[in-house]
């Protein structure tokens, strides 16, 4: 079971941050303003990284035929979960736009193109 | 864009968006009620042996010892003495019995039963289908067998929610824009149609594979013709040739049966450790005995295919089948949707993806509703009050009906021959009296059928627990998982429907709430 949480959490983390290189869901958490194009591109990388160790993790722990159907379920589960944490609990995500303030228009030049 | 005059002019402009648009609606508003009912049942298919246990009190035997090979001859037996062909499931977790399927050609005796492992004694019949009889037969085939109509009308229903996710896909104008988005707000179409989107899209991986891989099931029912090409119009050729089957008349002569256990040894050594799953003897006595064991489906994603045949009387390995390379892709499909392996994980993503899915038809469904009626009160038209009907009666309606299927269990004596029958008019009869009910009043069906479910779901688990004398707590405590699975589901489904009646019973009318659809018995 150790290996399901970790799965469900490297895939929230992974959509969680994808989600907050949108502008709607940055003003909505955390009030922040738009990232710039490499700071994004930089989370997203970060994102990709943490679904394809969640797949990896399957693939080590349940084998591949049963590891790569668990990855695709939990990637559902884990983006359906951010979902709602938007729409029900946005201060719960506040945490990972401090980590990638990049560049709001307050703090750093100029918004995306 | 949801007329044809719409769509003529979408399709004169080439505009791709439009016309998918059309199709996803049209596509989504006729198989809708269809859609919902099978992935309804398919998510109880998902527990339906744990359905079993809890509709069928007498099987829920402890866990028994590995059961001797030897040792069946015997039950066999004492089911039906001579009897020239017996077969035997071994138990597994799921199912703690030996489902015995006994045929006697000269008597003209065929019989199921189940045996106690433990005592060796034939169980009392079950007089109910259960969750593997009845919603399971559902979900494949709607239990309508004559003419495979009901398979090809859940073929149709599979191709249309491969269409519907394709066209679904490519309409959404900002699929990437609205990835996580739900607006919780005043205006409940807006909620109900994030809420499809986000089912729909988050869930697409399930949504889409499942549709896909139950017509990969059934190739040979939506593609009858082209392997038969290949065997010369001979099924029976076919089917001998795949499934590696063997067969020889009786001997006459009388012979003892060498050990079944050294055999299942043999088996077992063969398939490099996996055990036999079931056991099969033809003319057992006789000097041409044959000893059938297939491989156990709990370890591989693939449902095997593999079967060993012994020579009775010397033990000897006559014929082994396995598939080839190409079936074998076909049965880790087939494996892939009909989950007969053991892996609880998997089991409850799968029990949890398929509620989303039936979020996702429900919240269709209702955007529908929603959007059309205001338009159709102004225009004097009838057909959305008929679709809303529908909705209700083919979403809450079906769950309803299936508290009543479980209730009906419970209430009706265990001893009456048409116990089985009963429970499923007691379904249909539900079913019908929902729809009925949301056709007469409209306006409130959504939240009195919630109120139904809730009252339904707690009325089903007390009923359980006094005429089987298994409450929750007991369940837990004697490892009848199962019973105390389907119980808590229920008593869970109960408090949503329960919350969710309460929040549309709030609402001002006559707007229900996203809510009212979100909820499983």
């Amino acid at each position: 079971m150790p290996e399901l949480a970790a799965m469900l959490g490297c895939s929230f983390l992974g959509f969680a941050l994808i989600a907050l290189t949108q502008d709607q869901h940055r003003r909505r958490v955390a009030g922040a303003g738009p990232l710039n194009r490499r700071p994004a591109r930089r989370q997203q990388g970060v994102a990709a990284v943490l679904l394809i160790l969640s797949l990896l993790i399957a693939i080590w722990r349940r084998g591949g035929s049963f590891g790569a159907m668990l990855w695709l379920l939990t990637l559902s589960a884990g983006a359906l979960l951010v979902a709602a944490a938007l729409a029900w609990r946005p201060r719960l995500l506040a945490g990972l736009v401090a980590i990638n303030r990049g560049a709001d228009p307050e703090t750093g030049p100029g918004r995306r193109p | 864009m949801d007329n044809k005059g719409e769509l003529q002019s979408a399709l004169d402009a080439h505009d791709l968006r439009a016309s998918m648009n059309w199709l996803h609606t049209w596509a989504g508003v006729v198989m809708g009620s269809v859609l919902f009912a099978i992935f309804w049942t398919g998510t109880l298919s998902v527990f339906d042996r744990e359905i079993d246990r809890w509709m069928m009190p007498q099987t829920r035997l402890a866990h028994a010892p590995a059961t001797s090979f030897d040792g069946l001859q015997a039950m066999a037996d004492r089911l039906a003495p001579g009897a020239d062909q017996w077969t035997a499931t071994l138990p597994t977790d799921r199912e703690p019995m030996i489902a015995f399927a006994v045929t006697d050609r000269a008597r003209h005796i065929k019989l199921s039963r189940n045996v106690d492992p433990s005592t060796g004694r034939a169980l009392d019949p079950p007089r109910t289908l259960g969750g593997t009889g009845f919603f399971f037969q559902f979900h494949r085939q709607l239990r309508l067998e004559f003419l495979q109509i009901g398979r090809w009308i859940v073929g149709l229903a599979g191709m249309t929610m491969l269409i519907l996710c394709v066209s679904g896909v490519i309409f959404h104008k900002k699929i990437f824009a609205d990835f996580f988005t739900l607006r919780i707000v005043s205006k409940p179409s807006r909620t109900a149609l994030d809420l499809h989107v986000l089912a729909g899209v988050l869930g697409l991986p399930f949504n889409f594979l499942m549709p896909l891989s139950s017509l990969i099931v059934f190739w040979s029912i939506y593609m009858p013709t082209p392997h038969l090409i290949a065997y010369h119009g001979d099924n029976t050729a076919y089917v001998r040739e795949v499934g590696g089957i063997f067969m020889r008349p009786a001997a006459g002569r009388p012979a003892p049966i060498a050990s079944l256990d050294a055999m299942e040894r043999e088996a077992v050594r063969r398939w490099g450790g996996a055990a036999p799953e079931m056991v099969g003897v033809s003319h057992p006595g006789d000097a041409a005995a044959v000893v059938v064991m297939r491989k156990s489906r709990a370890s591989l994603v693939a449902v095997p295919i593999d079967v060993i045949y012994f020579d009775g009387p010397t033990g000897r390995v006559l014929l082994t089948n396995t598939a080839t390379p190409i079936h074998r892709i076909q049965r880790f499909i087939a494996g892939a949707h009909t989950i007969q392996f053991r892996n609880w994980t998997l089991r409850w993503f799968y029990y949890a993806s398929g509620l989303v899915g039936c979020g996702m038809v429900a919240t269709g469904l209702l955007f529908w509703v929603q959007s059309r009626r205001k338009r159709h009160t102004k225009l004097g038209l009838r057909g959305a009050g008929f679709v809303e009907g529908l909705a209700v009666g083919s979403t809450t309606g079906v769950i309803l009906a299936t508290a009543a299927y479980l209730i009906a269990n419970r209430l009706l004596p265990p001893g009456l021959a048409a116990r089985q029958g009963l429970e499923v008019w007691s379904f249909y009869m539900v079913w019908i009296a929902a729809l009925a009910h949301a056709g007469l009043r409209p306006r409130v069906a959504w939240t009195e059928q919630c109120w139904a479910i809730a009252a339904a779901g707690v009325l089903a688990v007390f009923l359980n627990a006094v005429t089987t004398g298994l409450p929750i707590p007991l369940a837990f405590a004697r490892g009848q998982f199962a019973v105390a699975g389907v119980d808590c589901v229920m008593l869970a489904g109960a408090a949503i429907a329960a919350v969710a009646a309460v929040r549309l019973g709030r609402r001002p009318l006559p707007s229900p709430g996203p809510v009212g659809v979100e909820q499983h018995a």
